[in-house]
């Protein structure tokens, strides 16, 4: 049918088992091939993603508070001051109006305290609230301008009761505030701070614990996929001992590493099977030639007895001009005639004393094959299109035996195409060495049914008469003893093709004998 | 012998073989003696000389080959026609290397043993 189509290979076990199994085979391939690809590598991988994640998370999350904290310190030490400030402004004020100096250190001491308030807006902006700012902000100017209104009173005049009262009490109202203030932010914000210490010893454990669970998550996943599909396969190897190698289907819905060793068990389970078929054919056929061989030994006696008493009969009869006996006997005669060629047919195919192989032409057997033939293939018209290219690589090979092998193919093809048609005969070299030979008509072709059983002996697709089911037999045969392999493909109504496959001549030194 | 009727000696271990070949030989012109064992066949190669032996080779000893070393040894000018069944190429060459003038295989017409013994 396709002649050039698919170079053979070395292996061709969808000749073996046919197209449907082929198809079955790719079938499988397919469901394997057909799924989302999740491979173990890709979990392994994505585990150790997460785990790293999870520690530069942890990383960030403790530098975060670390920062926190040390505002939080600064903030304290910076309030710190600003306190320490506004107490000694204090005491000296409170000295002043006991003691009636230290009015001047007072007013040194607020003034610190606004100037380190105004240096250090930055860093207790950060912490503090704004609000609370502008509050201690308000009170320290007041403190300082009530500081300063004291001062210039002294200065230039004697101090009023009422207006000593009302400045003393602005200058403990504006202090008290700003120190209760910074009192409340610093308690706060130390609290917050120790608060921030604890989260960032807590948090490298926490996420320690977090880590763990991570990898045993990811390692028990692993592990359960990993021995699940090992279980498997060791259940698949139990199966395939026990003879089933129908092939493996998909048990996960994704596609993994092992997903590849399934398709390679497929692949196996199939060759498998075309070689166990091609040895259960092997010895069937030797068996069968053993048994042939005797049977056939046995009958060649009795039947040249029968012949030639028929022969010394005919004799008589026709010189004693009994032609009616002599046509009965002609009969006897050429049964028995064609008796002998059958047992002769089975002799040939069951023959154990071969002529060695030796190196030859492949076009060579072919070409006697077509000669032998000329005359049937012109009765049916068929065209014989000899496509074996003279320098193909020798074969080792055995020359009658290789004509009868392709005088049997063109003779099959020859009785599947009685209307006409076309014979084929391509041939090429196989890689590695050896070559390939195709024989392809376009007849009737065989029933699917039919292709496992074309090698057996006595099987026959023919009518009644004009196949003894050897051809194919022997042909098997003849390829057995080059080491070759024999291929049949067939499609009803299209044609059959007829793979050969030879191994390659060996040198001179190992040719030989 | 030479100018009267040649002496033929005829050994197959089926009787009907050795029947059929005596009278189609006989009826040739041939002077011929049948045996279906190859004691007998021996024993009366040493009693008379034969122009001619006819044999198969395949039987209980002594065989067909025993046969044909005896008269090798008693008449080598002696012609042999083997009779085979299905004789393999190993087999062809000894006879060959034997002397052995002409092979018959089974199934044979008796016009061509007779044309092969009777040939000069």
């Amino acid at each position: 049918m396709k002649p050039d189509a698919a170079k053979p290979s070395a292996d061709h076990p969808e000749y073996t088992l046919g197209a449907r199994e082929a198809e079955r085979l790719r079938e499988a391939e397919r469901a394997f091939l057909d799924r989302p690809q999740l491979s173990i590598r890709a979990r392994i991988a994505s585990g150790f993603l997460l785990c790293f994640l999870l520690v530069a998370l942890t990383a960030a999350g403790s530098l975060g508070l670390l920062y926190g904290v040390k505002a939080k310190v600064r903030f304290l030490s910076a309030s710190e001051s600003l306190s320490g400030h506004l107490h000694v402004a204090r005491s000296h004020f409170r000295d002043y109006f006991r003691e009636g100096r230290g009015l001047a250190e007072a007013r040194r001491e607020a003034e610190a305290a606004l100037d380190h308030y105004r240096e250090n807006t930055v860093v207790l902006l950060a912490v503090a609230g704004p609000e609370d700012l502008a509050r201690v902000s308000r009170n320290l100017v007041r403190l300082s301008e009530a500081l300063a209104e004291a001062s210039s009173i002294e200065r230039y005049g004697a101090w009023d009761p009422s207006l000593r009262d009302e400045v003393e009490g602005t200058l403990e109202r504006e202090s008290g505030q700003a120190l209760e203030l910074m009192d409340q932010l610093m308690t706060r914000e130390a609290a917050q701070a120790g608060r921030l210490l604890s989260m960032a010893q807590i948090l490298p454990f926490a996420s320690l614990a977090i880590l763990l669970l991570i990898i045993f998550w990811v390692a028990w996943i692993l592990a359960r996929t990993i021995t699940l599909s090992l279980q498997r396969f060791h259940e698949y190897t139990r199966r395939i001992s026990a003879g089933d190698f129908s092939p493996i289907t998909p048990a996960k819905p994704y596609r993994d590493e092992f997903s590849d060793l399934a398709l390679a068990v497929n692949r196996m389970l199939f060759e498998l099977r075309a070689r166990e078929a091609q040895v259960t054919r092997a010895g069937k056929l030797a068996a069968l030639g053993t048994f042939t061989a005797g049977i056939a030994h046995e009958l060649n006696n009795p039947l040249n007895n029968i012949s030639i008493t028929a022969e010394a009969l005919l004799e008589e009869c026709r010189e004693g001009g009994d032609s009616r006996k002599a046509r009965l006997l002609k009969s006897i005669y050429n049964e028995v005639q064609r008796a002998d060629a059958i047992v002769r047919g089975l002799l040939d195919f069951t023959r154990d004393e071969p002529s060695p192989l030796a190196p030859l032409r492949l076009l060579d057997p072919v070409e006697g094959a077509a000669d032998l033939l000329a005359n049937e293939m012109a009765l049916s018209s068929v065209v014989f299109d000899n496509r074996v290219p003279a320098d193909l690589p020798p074969v080792r090979g055995d020359y009658d035996a290789l004509r009868q092998l392709f005088f049997n193919l063109f003779l099959n093809a020859v009785q599947a195409m009685p209307k006409g048609g076309r014979l084929t005969v391509t041939a090429g070299p196989r890689e590695g060495g050896g070559a390939w030979v195709e024989v392809t008509d376009e007849g009737s072709g065989i029933p699917a049914e039919a292709l496992p059983h074309v090698f057996d002996p006595f099987f026959t697709t023919k009518e009644r008469g004009k196949g003894t089911g050897l051809g194919l037999a022997i042909c098997h045969g003849v390829v057995e003893r080059h080491k070759g392999e024999i291929h049949v493909d067939s499609v009803p109504g299209r044609g059959t093709t007829v793979r050969l496959l030879f191994p390659p001549a060996p040198g001179p030194a190992e040719a030989a004998p | 012998m030479t100018g009267g009727a040649p002496a033929v000696l005829v050994l197959d271990d089926e009787a009907i073989v050795v029947e059929r070949l005596t009278e189609a030989l006989s009826r040739a012109g041939a002077e011929v003696e049948g045996f279906t064992d190859g004691a007998s066949a021996l024993r009366a190669l040493r009693e008379k000389p034969f122009d001619v032996v006819v044999t198969d080779l395949k039987m209980r000893p002594p065989t067909g080959m025993d046969v044909i070393l005896e008269v090798r040894r008693l008449r080598p000018e002696a012609r042999t026609v083997v009779i085979t069944g299905y004789a393999d190429r190993e087999t062809f060459e000894h006879m060959r290397r034997l002397g052995v003038s002409a092979f018959v295989a089974k199934p044979f017409r008796l016009k061509d043993v007779v044309d092969k013994v009777l040939a000069r």
